[in-house]
């Protein structure tokens, strides 16, 4: 029945368009927020990479496509994961310990006080992001075997 | 808190009985997410203070307040996460093995095709 | 018979699950641990590093090494499912 499908696409589609940026800033916020309140670099990722899965329920298999480019995401899966190392070694640079925090001296409770845990949250949450999202696609595509998108993507 | 290592052991032996009985490969691998589910629950729950409250330093909290215990949270934080790409695996091996051999029955799948 | 042997060894995991998950309440309830390394933790946490967040500050600045050791587990799992789901055009 074509009028059902029709009416079920614009349903979907008008909720994915209130609900996309929602869960975007509220993931920049876990992220951002995470020696404040709970949460952290984790929680933030994942929740920034759900909005891959929202385009792909929502608009179909070849928005996904133009959206994101999977292999710019799995390159920045290894600059989160270089970034988190380096941060890590600069406790070793001035002389203590592995993972040390060298870089504060502010009062807590102020958005950025902590000094390498500030920046570690971002390190790890970038990693998480594209991972996931890397995942997502690589999934999803998988779906769609047939001829026809290939056709399409070759023109 | 005997209600929650009471529950934490059932829903253990829960995903054990699914891994081992169902034929169905989907099945085994959601048995094998809900195990992980009942471990953490049980690592969560040993960490507990009576009369405590969450380990936060608010602004009206002074620092020498009763908390209860912060490192079996942080450390199951981690093991959320190896589960999740268990199971990312794990499902991915199972679309593999259909488009192979035509079938997701833990019985016709022994032999190895060429 | 393999049936049976089945759920004659899930009733005696039962069994012994729900024994030891009363020995476990009964003993944190009369030996209570307040001076352990959970105690050290807190007490520190304002003074060494800047965060509020006790969590936080244990994932990140007390075991650092842990969440090194969880981001290999992450590289690994996206490498090796992107590995496995690999489309082979035939030219």
């Amino acid at each position: 029945m074509k009028k059902n499908i029709i009416i079920k696409n614009s349903i979907i589609k008008s909720c994915a368009n209130i609900t996309l940026p929602i869960a975007l800033i509220l993931g920049i916020y876990v992220i951002l927020h995470g020696h404040l309140s709970p949460g952290g670099g984790f929680q933030g990722g994942v929740l920034i990479a759900g909005a891959v899965a929202i385009v792909f329920t929502a608009y179909g298999y070849k928005e996904v496509l133009s959206l994101f480019n999977a292999e710019r995401a799995k390159t920045f899966e290894d600059i989160g994961a270089l970034g988190y190392v380096f941060l890590g070694t600069l406790g070793l640079i001035y002389g203590y310990t592995f993972c040390t925090n060298v870089l504060w001296h502010s009062t807590p409770g102020k958005l950025y006080s902590s000094g390498t845990i500030f920046w570690m949250n971002f390190a790890v949450g970038y990693k998480v992001l594209a991972g996931l999202g890397f995942l997502i696609i690589m999934l999803v595509s998988n779906l769609y075997q047939t001829s026809e998108y290939e056709d399409e993507e070759e023109k | 808190m005997l209600l929650n290592y009471i529950g934490s052991f059932l829903i253990i032996i829960l995903g054990l009985y699914i891994t081992i009985v169902k034929k169905n490969l989907i099945k085994i691998v959601i048995g094998m997410s809900l195990m992980d589910s009942g471990i953490n629950l049980l690592l969560i729950s040993i960490g507990f203070r009576q009369g405590g409250t969450a380990p936060i330093f608010m602004s009206d909290l002074k620092p020498g307040a009763f908390f209860v215990d912060p490192v079996p949270q942080a450390l199951t934080l981690t093991s959320i996460v190896i589960g999740a790409c268990v199971t990312a695996l794990a499902l991915s091996l199972v679309i593999k093995i259909k488009a192979h051999y035509g079938s997701i029955d833990a019985d016709k799948v022994r032999r190895l095709n060429g | 018979m393999k049936k049976f042997f089945t759920w004659f060894s899930l009733t005696i995991i039962t069994v012994i699950s729900i024994y030891v998950s009363y020995k476990m309440a009964i003993m944190t309830q009369l030996h209570p641990t307040y001076e352990g390394i959970a105690n050290l933790i807190v007490n520190d946490t304002l003074q060494k590093t800047g965060a509020i967040n006790s969590c936080t500050a244990i994932v990140f600045d007390f075991r650092g090494y842990d969440t090194l050791g969880e981001s290999f587990v992450l590289f690994t799992a996206i490498t090796g499912s992107a590995a496995i789901l690999r489309k082979y055009k035939r030219r």
